[in-house]
């Protein structure tokens, strides 16, 4: 979790600083002098680390470093849907008090997150499969980035190992399968 | 016991870093090498040069000013200067010393990086200047007014007191003289936590990668509430000597980041050893062995509706409950429990 959130800031902080940057270069923007281009990074750069340590308060304060997922294997597919109560009652929270408070960026984030409460994926766009075996965990891939990664009970990883496997034959293999 | 002793090595490196990072002196003190009548020819002989156009005539009151203000001459505008807030005469400043304050103002010399627009900035306690500070404050005590000048040799020096260093403009050498040292405390503390922390043996334990991130994360958030006071007082010496105004609460928060890396430690000391014989349950404190002999069935639970566990029953009627979740190696657990027939059925397989 703290890999891909990490992702998620890295690959968002390089986004902002890339079309800022050419934004700037279409202004005119080359001639400034390079400590001004590295202060505008440093900026961004600490605004990010800012909102990670935000988001693993919340993480560990908020939801108690736990969040319950279902996951369940379909004949058509997988199907993640989320468990955690609190989470259900900050996007609900989150919806009304966006609109009694006429703002639609808080509304959007509360019906963003409610919407991606469920998630799912069908066994054929599944492209490759990576397994975790000493943490137990199956990264379900498309052909650019994670989709899915199902936590496994130990005692059931083995039995979904072969499950994927069957339902995703074409898909590419990696890491030690079990 | 490993465990803890790595925290706090970790969290006693950050803190003296933030220490050293942010200490101030006391008190700093400005100096420049005057040129009064330079300054005389420059600024103030312009003020009393009677205007040659038709402008409209300035009221009497600031003419009068004028004419009666007027030092008249270079040497008298130094004189009035020198004799407004002298230093006393018996303190003596060496040469070589003064002409390094020269230099500065030219851009050469051991000063240069003590510069910051017309005055060098030293700290009060640093020689030769632990002279000058107490007739300073003295001064500063009797006229109000943060400056006061000396003559040595040929030279006419002007001092500023800063008792209060960060309403100065003094560069960060001066302003933080120990920020160098912040860097290998920091980094040393780093080491020896990582050293420290070299794994022992566990088949079963918590995944190290988040714990160790939420250690730095711990430590650096107990640092930087330890260094808010030092960074938000006029000097360190100001914050200690105050720590009801401000310290003392910031650090009592500061406890708040050092519980949580001791739940930490306890999560990263937990590990269990799968041998032939028995079970390993290493905690912070002890280790407990449990013989496969003495377990007599093993199933998964979800006492909680959250969470789910594997169960241990043993023989003498205990139950252990071992919670999965972020936990690592757990396989080598089940396929051992497996081959000695206890793991049994439970409420999520499908066998």
């Amino acid at each position: 979790m703290l890999y891909d959130t990490a992702k998620v800031l890295l690959f968002s902080a390089m986004t902002v600083i890339s079309v800022g940057s050419v934004i700037a270069l279409l202004m005119g923007g080359a001639s400034a002098p390079l400590a001004e281009w590295l202060l505008v990074f440093r900026i961004v750069g600490l605004v990010f680390v800012g909102i990670g340590v935000a988001l693993l308060l919340v993480m560990l304060i908020f939801f108690g470093n736990r969040f319950p997922v279902r996951i369940t294997l379909e004949p058509r597919g997988v199907r993640w849907e989320a468990r955690s109560r609190r989470g259900k009652w900050a996007n609900r929270t989150a919806i009304v008090a966006g609109l009694l408070t006429a703002k639609p960026g808080l509304m959007g984030a509360g019906l963003l997150a409610e919407t991606r409460s469920t998630e799912g994926m069908r066994w054929k766009d599944i492209r490759r499969v990576r397994f975790h075996p000493q943490l137990c965990v199956i990264s379900l891939m498309n052909s650019w980035r994670v989709v899915l990664r199902l936590h496994c009970p130990p005692t059931l990883y083995h039995q979904v190992c072969i499950l994927i496997r069957t339902a995703a034959p074409h898909a590419r293999l990696e890491g030690v399968v079990a | 016991m490993r465990e803890l002793l790595r925290r706090v090595l970790l969290t006693a490196g950050f803190l003296a870093a933030a220490w050293y990072f942010w200490y101030t002196p006391a008190t700093i003190i400005g100096a420049r090498v005057l040129d009064l009548e330079g300054e005389y020819q420059a600024r103030v002989a312009r003020r009393y040069v009677t205007p040659q156009s038709n402008a409209p005539a300035k009221p009497a009151g600031s003419s009068f000013v004028r004419n009666h203000s007027n030092p008249g001459s270079p040497q008298r505008y130094r004189q009035h200067v020198l004799e407004s807030r002298p230093l006393p005469h018996e303190l003596s400043l060496p040469a070589s010393w003064v002409k390094s304050l020269q230099d500065a103002a030219m851009g050469n010399g051991p000063f240069v990086g003590r510069r910051h627009r017309n005055l060098v900035y030293f700290s009060a306690d640093e020689a030769p200047l632990e002279a000058v500070a107490s007739p300073l404050r003295k001064s500063l005590g009797l006229t109000g007014f943060v400056n006061a000048y000396m003559t040595v040799g040929t030279h006419d020096l002007e001092f500023l007191i800063f008792p209060e260093p960060r309403s100065s403009d003094a560069p960060s050498a001066v302003m933080y003289p120990q920020r160098a040292l912040a860097i290998p405390w920091a980094l040393g503390a780093l080491a020896l936590y990582a050293l420290l922390g070299w794994p022992a043996r566990k088949d079963v334990r918590y995944d190290p990668v988040p714990v160790a991130v939420l250690d730095v994360v711990a430590a650096g958030g107990a640092a930087f509430l330890w260094a808010l006071p030092l960074r938000l007082a006029p000097s360190t010496a100001a914050a200690i000597g105050d720590p009801i105004g401000g310290p003392v609460w910031f650090w009592t928060i500061a406890l708040l980041p050092v519980l949580a890396l001791l739940s930490l430690a306890r999560r990263e000391a937990y590990g269990i050893v799968v041998t032939p014989e028995a079970l390993r349950f290493r905690s912070l404190f002890r280790t407990r062995i449990i013989p496969f002999t003495d377990i007599q069935a093993a199933a998964t639970e979800t006492p909680d509706a959250i969470q789910s566990t594997i169960t241990l029953q043993l023989r003498s009627g205990e139950k252990l409950r071992l919670p999965w979740a972020g936990m690592q190696g757990l396989l080598s657990l089940v396929d051992t429990l497996r081959r000695y027939g206890l793991l049994h059925a439970g409420p999520f397989s499908t066998s």
